[in-house]
């Protein structure tokens, strides 16, 4: 009997659709270069590596699709879905096949440049076309047999197989992490991490009332904890022998082994379904708080962050520390470009310029180069007010001229602005200051007294950035509530109406810029001394634009969100002229960004870890909508 | 009355949008305590004129008078803080914030926040609804609701004078004439009001005085009773056929 006589035409039709989406799938990650590009770097060695992945992915993806495609209503049986998902995979196979048949009978590489012998060597397996084809076909069955049969399965067994396996792929990526901490863990961290730990612990338990009692515990607890670490740091744990174990060495860099993978697999499929019930728990407790009591855990998570910043940089290596404090420089701008956004509402697209303006300042002023015409060879520090200075001289001749423009009009502006900074910078006409294209070299490092900052000194720099954003992240948080705050948010809700409340848009729109202005312009300087010379280059518009994605990405307004945006976008993806923890995907940057702005705008336009404003706004007017709908607005009107 | 100083007074005001001549030598008074209707159809010059008022349209000739000071050339937050407020056409609640944090916009320019709180209670004996709103978006209460709060939100600000743009706009019937006894009742507390109206019969019931603009001219005036009786005024404004 035909088991696909039980499920209903419009299913098959769907099923063939979404298969036929897959095979265009495989197309695009092949013909885009991701398969062959992403071929060397094996996340688990040596079946999986991450250009197969990416073909994996989609075929399990249109599986999924087809299976959840059938109406509930439909009875379709699981193995109903199950053939749905076969009959996608199939589909989505020929549809590959005629491809692979194609590029292996003609030769196309002078128009789709990435489609290379090497690649079709590996989508053959190197074993041929026959090959390729009934690989194609037959692994495309099984996946979306595959995905359709993750779709049946119950939501607990669900979420602990696919957590599973995205478990094993973030301990494969994070190699470069994981091996340099269990390596470099001395016993004076770790004591450390566990001193302020239970202390924190104790405190928030039994002097959570008292703000006092709890700051002075926590800093003492932290005082300890670093000379604890300081003192102890020579005495290694001897975990070295973990990531020996789990790590190969191989020639896209080092990949998970198959016993390995298998054991985090393991554990953590056994983790999610044992600790389900205690999980929902928790969950239910932490939502049945009091405003007051989850304020204080909240007090207690900042603290865990601080903790971490302390700690973490000591045994991370340089290679992490030099990522993250090229995230905390973004952080800095996403901060500030948050301010002029997420709470004022001013579409701001040059704001590279602010950027620029901070590391030219800094680096004109202390500079100890001779190729220039004006060098007064300030310290750091001295240059810091004047970098401050021009930061507000900027943010007012930016917002000035743009104070009575709105939405639109403002952000194509301020991007014109943004592209002015980097041309009068380059320009000729100040070389003499600015240097021009050569730029301006030997920024020195930072004197701090006792120690010396020095660019290249990663855990030094990391420390310093964590300071500045620390210190920002502060400044944003205390203005989000404040007078300032709210006229900032009425100015974004109804700029006439807030007008009328007494609220002077002018100084108000300003204050937004310069405030923004001042977090970019610290963060140019921190740039500045850093990489010790600079150039026009460094500042072109995808600076602007990669701060923007970043904040739309984490969560606009919410100061967590942007922290988390930052991570995702520059410290694994990588920025605009660094990359990321995951350097394979540097090629497909761009890329990358599009499809994540594309799925965010669609399902999660609230960002990853949205403010609560947004996102109560976002559902509640859905909600109000669909109420509308079903008439119940116009009751509530009448009574 | 005219021994009275008006709280509100256009001297000969002229206002021009580029070279579009709008308010042409309009002369207008609002004594202390009155409610005075300023009616009209659409572009008449309504808005403008309250938009003069509270500065956002700086008049090209004229004089604008606050309490006998010569406003004309004033910022807004100025003149809002002398005690001029507004309820905005189509309410405009910063539908984003919370009904809490729109009235408390309303107090932006106020120094006393220690009477914040006896404020806020005498919003609720006016409105006992809003209280119960408070925690709720703005944007997603009914418009009756919204109403409310609007009102509400300009009279945080405790203005001598209150501006009220269309208070009958896109409201239902019922709502409408539960909207001008609110009107009546802060009229009767102390607030002098000066409502812009299309809907002339409605406005004119609970006014004393009123003024009719038409293509930016005063082409009528007088109390309200004078106004209900002027033939012309019923052909035109009152939907009454010969």
């Amino acid at each position: 009997m035909n088991p696909l006589a039980a499920t209903s035409q419009d299913s098959v039709r769907s099923a063939v659709k979404v298969g036929l989406l897959g095979g265009l799938g495989y197309i695009f990650v092949s013909a885009v270069g991701m398969v062959e590009g992403l071929g060397e770097k094996n996340v688990i060695d040596p079946i999986l590596s991450l250009g197969y992945l990416m073909l994996i992915w989609v075929g399990l993806w249109a599986g999924h699709r087809a299976g959840a495609g059938a109406l509930p209503g439909d009875g379709v049986s699981v193995v109903g879905r199950v053939w749905l998902g076969i009959v996608a995979g199939v589909t989505g196979g020929l549809l590959a096949s005629a491809f692979l048949i194609w590029i292996n009978t003609f030769v196309v590489r002078e128009v789709f440049t990435n489609i290379s012998p090497a690649l079709i060597e590996l989508l053959n397996l190197r074993q041929g076309l026959g090959t390729g084809v009934a690989v194609a076909i037959g692994g495309g069955a099984l996946l979306g047999g595959a995905g359709a049969a993750i779709g049946t399965l119950t939501p607990l067994m669900r979420r602990a197989l696919t957590g599973s396996f995205l478990w094993v792929l973030i301990v494969g990526f994070l190699e470069v992490i994981l091996s340099q901490i269990f390596r470099e863990i001395d016993l004076g961290v770790f004591l450390a991490f566990l001193i302020v730990g239970v202390t924190s612990w104790i405190l928030l338990r039994n002097f959570g009332d008292s703000q006092r009692v709890l700051l002075g515990g926590l800093l003492a607890a932290f005082v300890v904890g670093v000379l604890v670490s300081q003192a102890l740091s020579e005495v290694n744990l001897g975990l070295r022998f973990i990531p020996d174990f789990a790590y190969i060495n191989r020639v896209g860099g080092r990949a998970l082994t198959l016993s390995a993978a298998a054991i985090v697999f393991l554990v953590a499929f056994a983790a999610t379904v044992l600790f389900d019930g205690r999980r929902r728990a928790m969950r239910a407790r932490l939502a049945a708080l009091e405003p007051a009591e989850r304020q204080k855990w909240a007090f207690g998570l900042v603290g865990v962050f601080v903790g971490l910043g302390v700690f973490l940089p000591m045994i991370l290596g340089s290679v992490v520390n030099e990522l993250l404090s090229t995230t905390g420089l973004f952080l800095l701008m996403g901060l500030g470009l948050n301010i002029v956004i997420g709470y004022a509402g001013l579409l701001d697209l040059g704001y590279v310029a602010f950027f620029a303006v901070g590391a030219y300042t800094m680096a004109i002023l202390t500079s100890t180069s001779t190729a220039r015409n004006w060098a007064p060879e300030l310290s750091f520090w001295e240059a810091l007010p004047f970098v401050v200075l021009a930061a507000v001289v900027a943010g007012i001749l930016v917002g000035t001229p743009v104070i009575r423009m709105r939405g639109d009009y403002l952000a194509i502006v301020t991007l014109g602005f943004g592209e002015i900074a980097r041309i009068l910078f380059l320009s000729e006409w100040f070389s003499g200051v600015t240097g021009g294209a050569l730029g301006v070299t030997k920024i020195p490092p930072i004197e701090l007294g006792f120690y010396t900052v020095k660019g290249t000194d990663t855990q030094a720099v990391l420390y310093l950035v964590l300071a500045f954003v620390a210190l920002a992240a502060f400044v944003s948080y205390r203005l989000q509530d404040s007078r300032i705050g709210r006229s900032w948010m009425a100015m974004r809700e109804d700029e006439e109406v807030a007008e009328t409340m007494g609220v002077n848009i002018v100084k108000a729109k300003l204050l937004a810029f310069v405030m923004g202005a001042i977090l970019a312009g610290v963060g140019g300087a921190l740039f500045a001394v850093k990489f010790g010379t600079i150039f026009p280059a460094s500042f072109s518009i995808i600076v602007s634009i990669t701060v923007l994605v970043l904040i739309i990405v984490g969560g606009m307004g919410n100061i967590p969100g942007v922290a988390v945006g930052a991570l995702v976008m520059i410290g694994i993806l990588g920025g605009s002229n660094s990359s990321g923890l995951l350097r394979e995907f540097a090629e497909f940057k761009l890329l990358i960004y599009g499809a994540l702005m594309l799925y965010m705008m669609l399902n999660r336009p609230e960002g990853l870890l949205p403010s609560k404003r947004l996102a109560r706004e976002l559902h509640q007017e859905e909600a109000v909508q669909d109420a509308w709908l079903q008439g119940e607005i116009e009751q509530g009107e009448e009574d | 009355m005219a021994d009275r100083e008006p709280v509100l007074e256009f001297r000969g005001v002229n206002t021009h949008y580029g070279p579009v001549h709008i308010l042409k030598d309009v002369d207008l008074k609002v004594f202390d305590g009155e409610i005075v209707c300023l009616l009209g159809g659409n572009a008449s010059g309504k808005t403008t004129t309250l938009k003069a008022v509270l500065g956002m349209v700086i008049p090209t000739t004229g004089d604008v008078l606050l309490n006998g000071e010569v406003c004309s050339d004033k910022s807004t937050s100025y003149r809002v803080e002398r005690g001029v407020t507004m309820v905005p056409e189509n309410r405009r609640l910063f539908k984003r914030m919370t009904v809490k944090e729109n009235l408390e916009m309303g107090t932006y320019l106020r120094t006393d926040k220690e009477n914040l709180a006896d404020d806020l209670e005498r919003i609720f004996e006016l409105f006992p609804l809003v209280k119960e709103r408070l925690g709720q978006k703005a944007g997603t209460l009914s418009g009756g609701e919204q109403q409310m709060v609007a009102v509400g939100r300009a009279l945080m600000a405790r203005p001598k004078v209150l501006l009220m743009d269309e208070p009958s706009m896109g409201l239902a019937p019922v709502l409408v004439a539960q909207n001008f006894e609110i009107i009546e009742q802060i009229n009767e507390a102390g607030t002098t009001v000066f409502v812009v109206e299309q809907n002339a019969s409605m406005a004119l019931s609970i006014a004393d005085r009123g003024y009719v603009l038409q293509t930016g001219q005063i082409v009528l005036s007088g109390t309200a009773e004078d106004l209900l009786s002027n033939p012309q005024m019923r052909q035109a404004y009152l939907g009454e056929v010969d």
